[in-house]
Order: C-alpha cells, then structure tokens, then sequence
C-alpha cells in the first residue's frame, strides 16, 4: 500500500503580504521588494547575514522557508534538514533579474563575482540546503507556468521510491514587473486535519484567494 | 594612510553588502576572512574585483590572495606598494 | 558523434585561444563553434530563420540523434527535455535596455516551445536549469517519467553557448585556465568552457532500438552538499551520496563499474573533491576520465554530451583518454585514463557536480 503524504506547512508571499498555512502572518506596506525584504526579515528575528549578500530571488524564497518553518502545524523539524529531503522548484524567468544586473556590469567593463553566481535559478536552491541542511535531490525547472500536476506527480514518485521522504515544492518567481513565492513542505503524516498533497490541493493553496487580506 | 584605509573599510562594507557592519567597527589588524567578518571565497573574489576597479591593482588569489586579504592593513600595504 | 569519438581518441582538442575577449583584453582560451557552422551540417537545418543561434544549435542536434531512429519524436507519448543553464542569454546584450519583448523572447520557456515545434512535438516542454547538471539531471528525470510510465519516449537536449555573459563571469571567478585545461593533474589551475548540444533519445519500447549493444539508463540520483554556492564540498560526500544511490537504482555495485567519466572540470577542487567522493564509494581503483581538455566544459549540455561519448564507450568497448592530462594528483587514487584503450564494458558511471552544491550521479549498462 502506498503511503499518502500531507502537506505539512505552506507559505505564499504576494507582494507584500505573507500568508502561512492561508493565514496573513506579515503585512507590510514597503515601496519596494528590497525594503520589503528586509522588513520581513528582521521580522523574523533570525541572525543570519548571508541573507543580505542574496539576490532578490533567493530573498524571496529564504523568506518563504523561514516563515513557513516558524509557523508549522506539526512539529517536523528533524525531518526539514538532511540526506532525505528534497527540493523540487520551478519559475518561468530563471534568475533574469540577475542576469539583466550582470550584463549591465559587463557594460560597465568589469563583471561581479558575487553578481555572476547568482545568474542561475538553482542557486535558490543552494542557499535553502545551506540554511536547512538540505542534502537530497533537488531540482529547478523552468516552465511557462506553474505546471502543479507534472511537480506533483513528480515529487510523490520520489516520496514513493523513497528517494527521500519530505521535500519542499513550488514556485518561486522574481523580476521587475513582481514578485511571487509559494512554497510547501510536504511528507508523511497522520494527522488527518492536514490537507493530502495532490495536485489538487496545491492548486487550491496556490491559487485561492487568502480571504479579507485580498479583498 | 589612515584615509586609505577608512576608504577601504567603506568599500568593503559596501560592496561586501555588509549590511549589519558599521565601516569603522572594523578593525585594522582584524582577520575579515574566516571568522572574522564571516565572508567566504566569493567575497575574496568580489574584494580582488574592488580592488582592481578602485586602485588598477591586479591580485591572484591562488599566488598572493590570502596573504594580501587577510586584513585591512595587509591590504592598505599592498595598494600602497603596488599603486599605479 | 563518431567524427568527434574518433578526435577524442586521437587525443586531439577542440579548445583554442580567442584573443582580446576578455572585458580587460585578455585572451579566452575555449572550444567554440565557427560562425558557419550550420553550413558544415550534412542535412538543412530545421526550424524558421528567426531561432536564435542557441536554438539552431539545439534544433540540429535533435536532428541529427532523430535521423537514427524509427520512434516518433512527435508523439503525445514522447517528452521533451530541455537542459541548460543560460540558453539565448546572448540576446539581452542586443539592447542596451533590454524591452519586455526580448525578455520573453530570450527566455527559456520560449526557447523550449519553438525547439518543439521543429520536430512536431505538442507536449509542454519540460526545461532544467541545474547549473552544471542540467544535462545530467535532465537524463535522470527522464528515465524516471519512463519507469513511471508518464511517457514511451524521451528527447533530451543538452545545449550551453560560450557568450560573453557566461565566459566574463568565470572570468572573475579566476575561473578560466589559460591555455588548454589539465583534468586531474597536480598542476590544473583552471576550467576551458565550451559550447555544445547533444541529444539522447530514450525509450521503453525494446523493439525500437536498433542497436546490437543496446545502452540501459540504469539509474540516477541528485544530492546536494549544502556547503557553499560556489565552492564544492570538502569532504565528496555528498557526490558519493549520489553515486551510492545511482548504483542503487540502477541495481548494481560499486565493484561492476568499469569506468567513469568524471566531471574533471580541471579546477582545483572540482577534482579534488571527485577523487575523495571515488575513494568513498569503493570506486579508487576504477578507471576515471575527463573530456573537458578536448571539448571544454559545455555547462548545461555536459551532462548530455559526455553521456552519449559514455554510451560510445560502451558499446565500442573503448575507454577514450583524458586529452590534456599531464601529471597525477594525491587526491585522486583513481587510474586516469591518458591513452585510447579496448576492452569489455558493462557499466559505465557519469557524475556531475555545479554551482549551488548540486552532485549528479548516473549509470549506464550496455546489454548483451
């Protein structure tokens, strides 16, 4: 019998709101995503200044990790980090915000280091297994759109092969024009309450309107 | 030599996005790779990159990096030696 | 492909010195295409004039994998896989503010859709951007949508240009050797880049296969180090994390594997860490070899390129050499492999290693 996985905690950042498990946690009425950022930052009260050295991209899903993980449902902590988690995220510009700031460099006749490596979307990535500790398979696809049935599908055969038995799943999207995070962690559980992970649900966490915050 | 190595401080402050760090808490003699200042081999390619652009001084980091890098005074005396 | 084996076994190397292309006016020493290049395919390339250089690479060649098979490329039951790290990105330098048009254009999922359309394929194109295992990574998915039955028939395309966005930024990651590149060699100081898209074509469908020395995807697995963007890990656990899961996968052990085709980007610790991550596995008297002394490192397509001269390898029972090679390194224990040699061949492993502390491990048997 194959076991059915949960989805375990979820956050969703739009704009300038940040929602967990559907809850609006953090509202804040900043004049751009930088100031944004580093308001729901400090908010958190983490002391980690890596953070300031990231691109917006991976501000933005640090953020979703670190509010999603603060607010859990359950208390899964030991299965956030190690050889048994994965992350499987996707967007549809890669790190073009990035890139656009390293070709302006290049212009300019010099190129950043610290500017080129954040030119790949996995980087986001990189920095959440840094954070968390997160060794097992990751994975950064590019698509037009959220494509929530083939990541599903994609990840539960992981979860069933038992490549790993958690991971964090979703969306991560920064350019100019706006920015856009959702982000689940997803494994095993018998807490019933919890929503199952199938396209379905996440589809819904993804794309339903957060009540009052919205309207 | 003491405004070179204010100038400096501020660089790296600045383009190190040491947010949490004030340019004069810096310490001259204080080691800023490592533990004490938390950077990491990216941040010693961003400081040579600095360097090259702010003084026309060119550093490799296999041969000299880490002798030159490992504090503002070894820096400031570097670009006093090598100044163009 | 067999024009390229067969340079590789004449140890020859694709990688020459491109003067004053650096933004400081040094030379890059690479392994480009000529400008020309489409002029010296054997067939007219598909696709529409408007496809971007990165594109046409990649169109000709899924062409030229297509022309040795039967499965229809065009089948709802066929997946397109795309990998690559920076596809068109050449295009953002052609406006000085690049317009919201030429962003769209430029980006991967428009690159995706117009390589589809080539070949007939209406399935939404699936694209990896994995860093340096993009290609890698793209072969591994596959093999899992096939076992999963989610489709009959996989394309994966590999393709990664040598544009000044890409070689400027290795560049100031001091990055770049000056000269051709030495994989695992005590004196590597640096990776060559290289362009290149290659192309496998997987299926499930046994009959399909032409082939008297049919090549099994056998298994795969991804890790990451979680250590730094950058830099690899210490230790190679995490590598070996991925290639003890790969043999897994694919159902077999550590001492069945005839021969590796390492990453060996020729970077100091690249290859340092791969020969640590061997010795973990129970892998340091196995044969290792690099191609990136002859082609370059191909970014996104490497994974792609140097699977299907594996799977050459296999099925000619041929181990290439490692062109460029020049002295042996205590970090490695591994035999590297430095002249062309014939012998039996079973498994072969690939791994991969990239920026943002992604490891890639992947097996291929040759059956009968």
């Amino acid at each position: 019998m194959k076991t059915s996985f949960k989805i375990l905690g979820s956050c969703r950042i739009d704009e300038n709101k940040i929602f967990v498990n559907q809850q609006l946690v953090f509202d804040n009425f900043a004049i751009n995503f930088s100031q944004f950022a580093d308001t729901a930052y400090q908010n958190q009260g983490v002391d980690y200044p890596r953070f300031y050295k990231m691109n917006n991209l991976s501000k933005l899903g640090f953020l979703a990790a670190e509010y999603l993980l603060s607010n859990f449902v359950e208390s899964p902590s030991a299965h956030v980090s190690g050889e048994l988690t994965g992350i499987i995220l996707a967007n549809h510009y890669s790190s073009l915000d990035t890139d656009l700031k390293h070709q302006q460099f290049i212009k300019q006749g010099v190129a950043s280091p610290a500017v080129f490596v954040y030119t790949l979307p996995n980087i986001l990535i990189g920095e959440l297994c840094i954070r968390q500790g997160i060794k097992g398979e990751n994975t950064f696809f590019i698509a037009a759109d959220y494509d929530i049935p083939g990541q599903t599908a994609y990840v539960t055969q992981l979860l069933n092969d038992q490549l790993i038995t958690h991971c964090f799943v979703g969306w991560v999207e920064y350019t100019a024009a706006g920015h856009q995070a959702f982000l689940a962690f997803v494994g095993p559980s018998a807490e019933a309450a919890l929503p199952d992970y199938t396209s379905t649900t996440i589809n819904l966490l993804f794309h339903q309107s957060y009540g009052r915050a919205e309207s | 030599m003491d405004a070179l190595k204010a100038e400096l401080k501020s660089l790296l402050v600045e383009h190190l996005n040491l947010t949490t760090v004030k340019p004069e808490e810096i310490g001259d003699d204080q080691p800023i790779f490592g533990d004490g200042l938390g950077l990491d081999s990216i941040d010693a390619l961003e400081v040579i990159v600095l360097l090259q652009q702010h003084y026309g001084i060119r550093l490799t980091k296999a041969e000299n990096g880490p002798k030159v890098l490992y504090s503002v005074n070894t820096i400031a005396d570097y670009i006093t030696e090598h100044r163009k | 492909m067999e024009a390229n084996f067969a340079a590789l076994l004449a140890n020859q190397s694709a990688v020459v010195e491109y003067p004053q292309q650096q933004l400081d006016g040094s030379s890059l020493w690479a392994a480009r295409l000529a400008d020309d290049w489409p002029t010296a395919l054997p067939f007219a390339l598909a696709g529409s004039a408007q496809l971007t250089r990165f594109e046409q690479v990649a169109v000709a060649s899924i062409q030229a994998a297509q022309a040795q098979t039967a499965i229809d490329l065009s089948s709802p039951r066929t997946v397109f896989i795309l990998a690559t790290t920076k596809g068109s990105i050449d295009l953002l330098a052609q406006e000085p503010e690049p317009s919201v048009e030429l962003l769209a254009r430029a980006s991967l999922p428009t690159s995706a859709r117009l390589i589809a359309q080539t070949f007939g394929n209406i399935n939404a194109p699936l694209v990896v951007s994995n860093a340096c295992i993009s290609g890698l990574n793209a072969i591994v998915l596959a093999q899992r949508l096939l076992l999963a039955g989610q489709y009959e028939h996989a394309v994966v395309v590999g393709a990664d240009l040598v544009s000044e966005f890409v070689y400027s930024g290795f560049y100031s990651f001091q990055a770049l050797c000056v000269g051709r590149c030495r994989p695992f060699s005590a004196d590597r100081n640096g990776l060559n880049l290289g362009e290149a898209a290659a192309t496998v074509i997987l299926t499930t469908d046994a009959a399909a296969v032409a082939s008297t020395a049919p090549i099994r995807v056998a298994g795969g697995a991804i890790t990451n180090d979680a250590n730094h963007l950058s830099g690899p890990s210490r230790t190679g656990q995490e590598l070996e994390l991925a290639i003890r899961r790969a043999l897994a996968a694919a159902g077999t052990i550590a001492e069945n594997v005839n021969v590796i085709s390492a990453h060996g980007t020729a970077t100091v610790y690249n290859d340092e860490m791969e020969g640590k991550a061997f010795a973990l596995a129970g892998l340091a008297n196995t044969p290792i070899g690099s191609v990136k002394g002859a082609l370059g490192h191909t970014l996104g397509a490497a994974g792609v390129l140097e699977a299907v001269l594996l799977a050459q390898s296999l099925q000619t029972s041929t181990l290439l050499p490692t062109v460029g090679y020049s002295e042996p390194m205590p970090e490695v224990r591994n035999p590297v492999l430095t002249t062309p040699q014939t012998k039996p061949l079973r498994y072969g492993l690939k791994t991969a290693s990239g920026f943002g502390g992604c490891n890639g491990a992947l097996v291929f048997e040759r059956l009968h």
